[in-house]
């Protein structure tokens, strides 16, 4: 049964051991080669010009109360009037950001520069360790588990004997592969841990199109009612002084 | 921003610095942190930091801000040598560094050599030229020229594109008020006002520019202002209760011959007046008859 | 922190005493073969100690409580910041040239 299952100690020396080297090697050689690649990249001013809008929609949005409602109607309409309002954005201009990318051959040599540097090395390291390794069980985690955890334990095994607790070499990969992140940031640096599920995420959120903020701030800008604060102040400022007076 | 603990955090150190009790580091860099300007102190405990080695390799990396922070000061304090050896070690440690470039461009201004600062700063531009503080360096080149309408025009150019900037605002706020241009000036506080509504100093500068500008309307606004700034400060601005007491005469004297009923509640004022008094026989007595008489005349006119 | 600290390791000792005791009890229940229905008393009151303690020590130990009052003294404004990327250099000091002529040693 899987209670008297003994690992031979030449598992650990040549199995378990080397691939988790190998994993930590890897990831900082990524790190390096994607720093070599990184090209700096000059910021386009009209998205610049547009995030300092975003910014100076949302202060008016929040700090709205603090003047007075002539100032605040004038600015809105500066911001939101249909014609050449700063938060206007006409609709045939609204190009989204694939076509951007298309046409600007640097932006889609990026993404694929750190496609590259995120792909290659890993499909790789995985048909390493497919090759030599595969089938292993590797490494015995100190406490039960349940079944739930067997497709994430002991990939590659099609045991349903074996206790749960045995981690199989390709799954011992996986957790090298998400879980070493703590240890990058110990040895890279806070902000060069090379994060692939945040990388990840960022693939996904590419499509980010800034004429939807803006139009997205318009709106909340169009709906907000001038409660102008100030003439609470003035109640205010006189409880304040009582006290001090006092 | 300055707070109160921070302000005396910052004399306690200075003071402690100038009698020779060490913490010159912690000096520096809280006058760093606090943006404050101290050319004289900082030239002379940088230097004395810098000047010694076992000091200097004790800060490790931080010695290069701390030869930019000491560059900067010898400039404001025209001693030009010491800025200018010290750029030449940053220049040694960090060739074709832009921010060594932007500070050999300062050293130009320093020298009052505009063209060749303009110069400078406009190569700079060439590589990037989105850096902020290159584009406000020229407007800093117009207005040490004293070429203020230039100095406004560069700076509505930057503004175009970093609208959010509340720095730039407020320089441009401070030389509207100095061209006496105070709607423009108004709409620039009203901007910095909009971006940190929680800082007294901005309203109060607000008021200030409403109550200069004249007129009921205005002084009513310019007294909610002031009224405002009390709050957040909890009544410990001298300068907004004066403005309380102001604006109130102010308008009363106004609306004297009208024959509109008083909304206002003449409360405020008497408050701030009691709150003025209190305050001055606490901290100057000497100068209480003065307030006195002072908040008298308002009354009475 | 010293006190504060103590205090909090009391109380999680006695938040652990507390678990071991109603595992004790379960135990007993079942040896005696009764229904759990709750634990006893003096469990109880223990649970409730163990987690004040825990709630002042964790309220005292990480670090003070910061004022939010706008015209508190760490939060009130006394003065801007010198506007320092629009400094200029035409001022006084030309004219008074200032004493220090100290020399940047290379």
């Amino acid at each position: 049964m899987a209670e008297d299952l003994v690992l031979d100690t030449a598992i650990r020396d040549w199995v378990l051991i080397p691939l988790s080297v190998v994993m930590v090697l890897i990831g900082i050689l990524r790190y390096f080669v994607s720093k070599l690649m990184r090209s700096s990249q000059v910021p386009d001013p009209k998205i610049v010009k547009e995030g300092q809008v975003i910014v100076r929609a949302r202060n008016l949005r929040a700090g709205a109360n603090f003047i007075a409602p002539k100032s605040f109607r004038a600015r809105r309409v500066y911001f939101c009037n249909e014609e050449n309002g700063l938060l206007h954005m006409p609709k045939g201009q609204a190009q989204n950001a694939q076509a951007q990318m298309f046409s600007d051959p640097n932006m889609a040599m990026d993404m694929m520069k750190k496609n590259l540097s995120m792909i290659i090395p890993q499909t790789l390291t995985f048909a390493w360790v497919n090759f030599f390794f595969s089938g292993f069980v590797a490494a015995k985690i100190p406490f039960p588990l349940t079944q739930r955890f067997r497709s994430m334990l002991q990939n590659g095994i099609d045991l349903s004997t074996v206790d749960v607790s045995y981690v199989s070499s390709r799954s011992w990969y996986f957790l090298n592969l998400f879980g070493l992140r703590g240890l990058f940031s110990l040895i890279l640096g806070e902000e060069n841990a090379t994060d692939d599920t945040q990388r990840m995420m960022q693939m996904s959120g590419f499509g980010f199109d800034p004429s939807k903020s803006l139009g997205a701030e318009k709106d909340s800008l169009d709906i907000i009612q001038h409660e102008w604060a100030l003439p609470k102040f003035e109640q205010r400022a006189e409880t304040v002084l009582k006290d001090l007076v006092r | 921003m300055v707070t109160k603990t921070e302000e005396t955090q910052l004399n306690r150190l200075e003071n402690q610095v100038d009698n020779g009790g060490g913490g010159a580091w912690e000096y520096l860099c809280l006058v760093k942190k606090l943006k404050v300007r101290r050319p004289d102190k900082v030239l002379r405990h940088g230097l004395s930091i810098l000047n010694d080695p076992k000091k200097r390799s004790a800060l490790g990396p931080d010695v290069w801000t701390l030869y930019e922070q000491v560059s900067i000061a010898a400039m404001d304090c025209q001693c030009l040598d010491v800025a200018k050896d010290c750029i030449k070690v940053l220049q040694k440690q960090f060739p074709e560094s832009k921010r060594v470039g932007r500070l050999e461009g300062i050293l130009l201004e320093a020298k009052g050599l505009w063209a060749e600062a303009e110069k400078a700063y406009s190569s700079l531009l060439e590589d990037n030229p989105l850096d902020p503080v290159l584009h406000k360096r020229r407007v800093a080149i117009a207005k040490a020229q004293g070429n203020f309408p230039t100095a406004i025009e560069w700076l509505n150019k930057y503004l175009e594109t970093f609208m959010a900037d509340h720095d730039a605002w407020r320089e441009l706020a401070e030389i509207y008020v100095s061209l006496q241009m105070y709607k423009q000036a108004a709409f620039c506080y009203e901007e910095l006002i909009l971006s940190q509504p929680t800082v007294p100093l901005y309203h109060l500068a607000y008021a200030d520019v409403l109550y200069t500008l004249g007129g009921v309307e205005n002084i009513l606004l310019a007294k909610k202002y002031y009224a405002s700034a009390i709050d957040l400060t909890g009544g410990k601005n001298t300068k907004a209760l004066f403005g309380i007491c102001l604006c109130s005469s102010a308008i009363a004297q106004l609306t004297k011959g009208r024959n509109k009923e008083d909304k206002e509640s003449p409360e405020l004022q008497s408050l701030a007046a009691a709150a003025l008094e209190k305050d001055y026989k606490q901290r100057a007595p000497a100068k209480l008859l003065l307030l006195t008489s002072a908040l008298k005349s308002l009354k009475t006119s | 922190m010293g006190l504060g600290f103590i205090v909090g390791v009391l109380g999680v000792s006695i938040l652990a005493h507390a678990a071991y005791s109603t595992v004790q009890f379960r135990g007993l229940l079942k040896i005696m073969e009764e229904e759990f229905s709750n634990p006893p008393m003096n469990v109880v009151i223990e649970l409730l100690l163990g987690l004040v303690l825990c709630m002042w020590a964790a309220l005292i130990v990480p670090g003070k409580f910061l004022s939010i009052h706008p015209d508190s003294d760490e939060n009130r404004m006394v003065s801007l910041p010198g506007n320092l990327d629009f400094m200029i250099f035409n001022h006084r000091a030309k004219v008074f040239r200032s004493e220090i002529d100290m020399k940047l040693k290379l």
